[in-house]
């Protein structure tokens, strides 16, 4: 699994490497933080070392050395150690710009499974300081997206599923979270005028089956597609609301872009958008 | 022995009912029977007359009967669970109340998915296989670990029959229990929950729980819900109610579809143990 930490100078940003941490921890992933600097499209990057010609600031060139300190500190500290070589270092790129389209641009060119950035939660989510960054990203990825925030009380993860294709790598990102929060699963299925589609159902049923050979005993919720949004906006304080957000899924029709946004910016807790 | 009558088709709700029953046979010593009842297709979906329609009412029974005998077959084979089902065609509420009288059933259970909006549920418990039911009957949503239950009143009425029927069915260190009062503030909308502390609970909870002489034996703790207009707490209740493996009610004797306690009860994510408060 690629994944793609997206990190700037802010302390949000160390929550996310660290849940990118844990989550590695227990995953073959392959990760890469992505440093981004306020300032005019000039792209230049070098993997797994710092740049030396780019003109970066200091404080973003320091930071990025703390984050891969601290992802790999979390290894050491780890009782069960992943890989027999231990941890791989994460690669690291850097970039000036706009950064919703250095990081959207990134993780085609990586072809990242995930994209992971923290956000200001106390500030409606923001990326230095006004940025909607993270609402665009969860919005436009191609690619899943976690938006990590300071979860208090999170209690599940709640999936919703309103299609049947769904992933492998979906899958295992999913029991990565329950596992990562000691969180119930819970599996959210949506209801077209009453009905659950019969393979949304079936779906549903291998879902159970797969989670229970992992030790995992998902919970099964239906919810009327035109009740969606008031769902959402009950559980999103509790739990960690995953959306499975695929090119014909019904949840894509439902659930426009700007509920999205609207998601990213007043959950309290964080935010996966699969795809 | 508790002699169980569980309603299935090839739903994945009846999945969830079967390993909740095979789950809970685990507890107490049980003999589950599943029956089928195929809705009788009067008018259009009828194909013809005759030896038509007996022969494709024949083939719709074998085929149903075909998909039930494997999902028992899916079951751990220690479950106690007759392999064949009982098989019917006709009204579901008509048959399955018919069988009920005849087989002296202890308990009655039916699956159904955890739906948000809470009116396939009053549906589903206003159907006469429910409230005219002659033994307790398990609504089972999710398959919980057995670890706790709660009894959920509404003010003035008596835990014992509820506690009487929830001690047939279950020892008494199974699982422990919480009593639960909703209260009802006319004119206010939503619900939420309230904990309060043990030594906090209303004098009306702590004297209906001491009347029934169950306070000392195997009540935990006790909480109060009420009614409350602050969007803000809604979420509450669910919150609350997701920490037990079954909640145990009467039956509304009224069904209004904005009853509140009907929309906790929908709340219960786990399963619902009704009986009939009289």
């Amino acid at each position: 699994m690629q994944i793609l930490v997206a990190v700037n100078t802010e302390p949000y940003s160390n929550l996310a490497v660290d849940q990118v941490a844990r989550l590695a921890a227990n995953t073959n992933a392959k990760v890469t933080i992505l440093g981004i600097a306020q300032g005019k499209h000039n792209r230049a990057k070098r993997q797994t070392s710092l740049p030396a010609n780019l003109e970066i600031d200091d404080a973003l060139q320091g930071a990025i050395g703390e984050y891969r300190d601290r992802f790999v500190g979390h290894f050491a500290r780890s009782v069960q150690m992943p890989f027999e070589s231990g941890p791989e270092a994460p690669g690291i790129r850097l970039c000036m710009g706009n950064a919703s389209k250095e990081i959207l641009s990134e993780s085609r060119e990586l072809e990242s499974d995930l994209i992971v950035l923290g956000c200001d939660d106390a500030n409606g989510c923001t990326w230095n300081n006004a940025q909607e960054v993270p609402r665009q990203i969860a919005s436009e990825a191609y690619c899943s997206v976690y938006i990590a925030k300071k979860d208090t009380a999170v209690d599940r993860v709640v999936c919703c599923l309103g299609h049947e294709e769904i992933s492998q790598q979906s899958l295992e990102m999913v029991s990565q979270f329950v596992t990562l929060y000691g969180a119930r699963l819970q599996m959210v299925g949506l209801l077209e005028r009453g009905e659950l589609k019969s393979d949304i159902e079936k779906k549903l049923g291998w879902l159970i089956s797969y989670y229970g050979t992992k030790k995992i005993e998902p919970w099964v919720e239906v919810v009327e597609a035109r009740k969606f949004d008031d769902f959402v906006a009950s559980e999103a304080r509790y739990a960690l609301m995953a959306l499975w957000m695929g090119k014909e899924a019904l949840l894509r029709r439902i659930f426009s872009k700007a509920k999205m946004s609207r998601l990213v910016k007043t959950s309290e807790s964080s935010a996966l958008v699969l795809r | 022995m508790i002699t169980t009558l569980i309603s299935v088709d090839s739903s994945l709700a009846s999945q969830i009912a079967l390993r909740y029953c095979c789950q809970m046979a685990k507890m107490v010593s049980m003999d589950i029977r599943s029956i089928h009842i195929e809705k009788n297709s009067h008018g259009a979906a009828a194909p013809g007359t005759g030896w038509v329609r007996q022969t494709w009412e024949s083939s719709t029974m074998e085929t149903a009967r075909d998909e039930i005998v494997n999902l028992v077959e899916a079951l751990p084979s220690a479950c106690p669970i007759s392999k064949v089902p009982k098989l019917a065609m006709g009204d579901p509420d008509e048959e399955i109340c018919h069988e009920l009288e005849s087989g002296r059933y202890d308990l009655f259970v039916e699956g159904m998915l955890h739906n948000f909006d809470p009116t396939s549920f009053c549906e589903r418990i206003r159907t006469r296989r429910f409230y005219q039911s002659a033994c307790p009957v398990l609504l089972v949503k999710n398959m919980p670990a057995f670890r706790q239950a709660a009894f959920l009143l509404t003010p003035g009425e008596r835990p014992g029959p509820l506690a009487d029927a929830f001690r047939k069915l279950f020892p008494k260190d199974a699982m422990k229990i919480d009593l639960i009062e909703v209260q009802h503030v006319p004119g206010l909308a939503t619900v939420s929950a309230k904990r309060h502390r043990h030594d906090e609970n209303s004098a009306a909870l702590a004297d209906t729980a001491m009347d029934a002489d169950i306070a000392g034996q195997f009540i935990n703790q006790g909480w109060t819900l009420r009614h409350h207009k602050q969007v803000g707490e809604l979420a509450e209740t669910p919150v609350l109610l997701r920490n037990y493996s079954l909640v145990a009610s009467y039956l509304p004797r009224e069904f209004r579809r904005r009853d509140p306690l009907l929309k906790v009860l929908n709340q219960v994510p786990t399963a619902n143990l009704l009986c009939c408060s009289s």
